[in-house]
């Protein structure tokens, strides 16, 4: 009894300390954000490492998750004879929660784990060390492209997944089940708002990206520099971002649609 | 620096592929019509009951879109409830006594406000008040009403 | 002797509760190679981190030409490490850049307005005083530990540093690869007229090219002095360190309770 309250403390007090690090962390960030801009050259690099490579799975996962849809929608609105909604149901539900989440929750696990582990190895052969002999602030060098290319490339691939998913989810019901391409479109085209659906989801993937690219270098940051201490900072990584992109998605929810 | 270069076309293949997939969703997936709203100029109508009305529902002559409602309230006098339209600059001759009613697309489609073009000289000005309103039709008085003449024909 | 380059006066440090220095002093003169050895686990590299600025001591100071670096901003500490070069244990390059990419990497980020031909000049002059100007294509994953660690000591002195550290460099190195690195550190420090400091406990080759040797133990330098006053030294712990005997002042066993084996 006495150890399970003991615990409740010790791991509550390791929670309070976990936040205050991480603030630090953020702090420190904050001011080199204007000149990390300017470093078009690394900016490139990280985009390409975080975005680039992570296209075939997002192009691969949207295409399914609109077939579903297409799909599941297409059975279920059948019961109400209004399978010409489909379209609307497929883009609706792509933009506003689908395409942002989906595609944050793969970015977590394919560039999310890549940065931790990556910026948890140079720690632990002494590459942070080298640059600060080197008179190179690590992190104005390494942690500031990644965290900036994070934020740039992340939205860029929801919006991807969302017109992929709608292109996947066009495949399936107008070609494959017989909805009328017209009202496909037309119903889509009347009850998605430029404003209120596709800026709010675009919000939420930059929302997202933000926290992904904290948490994964913050865990590569501050991971035990070695190789156990740095994979165990990579699964850390993908749980963190992952849960967190979920609990955040649901607090942007209930502020933007309702 | 060949790798640089490799870097280079990537990310630029990456912006244009979510190029196109924004401009794609925007024109061709949601109602996106340039930085700038239509310019448009508002007029309401009181009706007893908008049944499933929403905001930015169309405003529709003979099925031609010609505007969207703006918002919908509860006229604080009359206890009904106010529908304030945007109605497209372009429209700027409708009759004074043109009526609104309140429709359905389909059996159980969304709803829209059907406007029926009068006959007056006088046109619509911005803040005008459209007088004549049908409510939407719904379904329970409908059945409702169906019941009563049905009872009421059996017994004669 | 003239007046040293580097002062450290009663440095104390811990980590938690355990202290790793107390009250250690020593100085490094210019020119020289000095070397600080002792055995594993003493806190050598943390010494190293202490005298650049990287971790700051609980109590004593670190003097460079005179001046205390703790008291520097972190600006001035950058502009004063530009006077430094260090070489890690492992070579620390980064992984994503090329050889000659690593090695041009301070001249790019400091002195980015030199001509690109200048550069080039510069970084091939520094490949070929290591022996490495054919490889400048390759990437770190494809070098070997001792290749690597030449490279590493080509980055360090790319901005002709006035002091130049070494941490360790003859761990896990083949006798030909520690043949080669003793004789570039001995020929960097005496050709760029450089001053070293040197941690290891690799005891011969340190001693072949050491001008000034000192010995730690239990966070304190118990012995100092040329290679020679080393050897001939009557203390039974730098003897046994120096002739890496098993059982001495340091014990074989790990403190324990005497064994016994009873039958009761």
């Amino acid at each position: 009894m006495i150890k399970a309250i003991a615990s409740l403390g010790r791991s509550s007090l390791m929670l309070l300390a976990g936040i205050g690090q991480m603030a630090l962390f953020i702090w420190q960030l904050l001011p080199l954000v204007p000149g990390g801009i300017w470093r078009i050259r690394l900016l490139i690099k990280q985009v390409y490492m975080a975005g680039v490579l992570s296209l075939p799975i997002i192009v691969t996962a949207g295409l399914f998750v609109g077939m579903v849809l297409g799909l599941q929608g297409h059975h279920i609105l059948k019961t109400f004879n209004s399978e010409e909604a489909v379209g609307t149901m497929t883009a609706l539900s792509l933009i506003r929660e689908l395409g942002p989440v989906v595609a944050a929750l793969l970015f977590a696990g394919r560039a999310g784990s890549a940065l931790t582990a990556e910026v948890g190895l140079m720690r632990s052969t002494e590459q942070f060390s080298a640059l600060e002999m080197m008179a190179v602030d690590p992190m104005r060098y390494v942690v500031m492209p990644r965290v900036l290319a994070c934020i740039i490339a992340l939205p860029m691939l929801a919006m991807i997944f969302i017109a992929l998913g709608i292109f996947g989810g066009y495949v399936v019901t107008v070609g494959w089940l017989g909805v009328d391409s017209g009202a496909f479109w037309s119903q889509m085209n009347q009850n998605v708002d430029w404003h209120a659906d596709v800026i709010n989801g675009f919000i939420k993937a930059v929302v997202f990206a933000v926290l992904i690219a904290l948490v994964a270098l913050y865990q590569g940051c501050y991971a035990i520099p070695t190789s156990e201490g740095v994979s165990r900072a990579t699964t850390r990584t993908v749980v963190h971002a992952s849960l967190g992109v979920l609990g955040l998605d649901f607090i942007l929810t209930s502020i933007m649609f309702t | 620096m060949s790798k640089q270069l490799k870097f280079e076309i990537g990310v630029g293949l990456l912006v244009l592929i979510a190029l196109i997939s924004t401009v794609f969703i925007a024109l061709k997936v949601s109602n996106f019509s340039g930085f700038q709203e239509r310019s448009s100029y508002q007029v309401d109508a009181l009706f007893s009951n908008i049944g499933g009305l929403t905001a930015r529902a169309p405003v529709k002559v003979s099925g031609v879109l010609i505007g969207r409602v703006d918002r919908i309230e509860l006229d604080p006098v009359s206890y009904r409830a106010r529908v304030v339209m945007d109605i497209y600059s372009e429209f700027d001759d409708i009759p004074m006594d043109s009526s609104v009613s309140i429709l359905t697309s389909g059996l159980l489609g969304s709803q829209y406000i059907g406007l029926e073009v009068g006959g007056d000289d006088m046109v619509l000005q911005a803040g005008d008040r459209i007088h004549f309103t049908q409510s939407a039709l719904v379904l329970e008085n409908l059945i409702g009403r169906l019941m009563v003449s049905l009872t009421e024909g059996g017994r004669e | 002797m003239s007046t040293p380059i580097i002062e450290v006066i009663n440095l104390s440090f811990s980590r938690g509760t355990r202290k790793i220095f107390h009250q250690l002093s020593f100085r490094v003169y210019p020119g020289k190679i000095t070397a600080i050895m002792g055995p594993s686990g003493t806190g050598k590299t943390t010494l190293l981190k202490l005298m650049v600025g990287q971790l700051k001591p609980d109590h004593g100071q670190v003097l460079f030409y005179g001046q205390d670096i703790q008291t520097l901003s972190r600006s001035q500490l950058y502009r004063l490490r530009q006077k430094m070069g260090m070489l890690f244990q492992s070579g620390a390059l980064l992984t994503d850049l090329s050889v000659y990419e690593n090695v041009a990497f301070p001249l790019h980020e400091h002195f980015s307005n030199l001509a690109p031909g200048l550069i080039e000049k510069l970084v091939e002059m520094k490949l070929e005083a290591v022996g490495l100007r054919g490889a400048k294509q390759l990437m770190p994953a494809e070098l070997s530990g001792g290749m690597s660690r030449r490279v590493a000591l080509a980055r360090a002195i790319i901005l002709d540093p006035e002091v130049i550290f070494y941490d360790e460099p003859f761990v896990g190195q083949d006798p030909i690869t520690m043949g080669v690195l003793i004789k570039l550190i001995k020929s960097l420090n005496d050709q760029l007229h450089l001053t070293s400091v040197l941690v290891s406990h690799d005891v011969d080759e340190v001693l072949s090219i050491a001008d000034h040797a000192c010995v730690l133990s239990e966070g304190r330098i118990i012995a100092e002095g040329s290679p020679a006053e080393l050897k001939a030294s009557d203390s039974e712990y730098v003897q046994q360190f120096l002739q890496g005997r098993a059982d001495g002042p340091v014990p074989f066993h790990y403190p324990v309770e005497p064994w016994s084996v009873s039958n009761d």
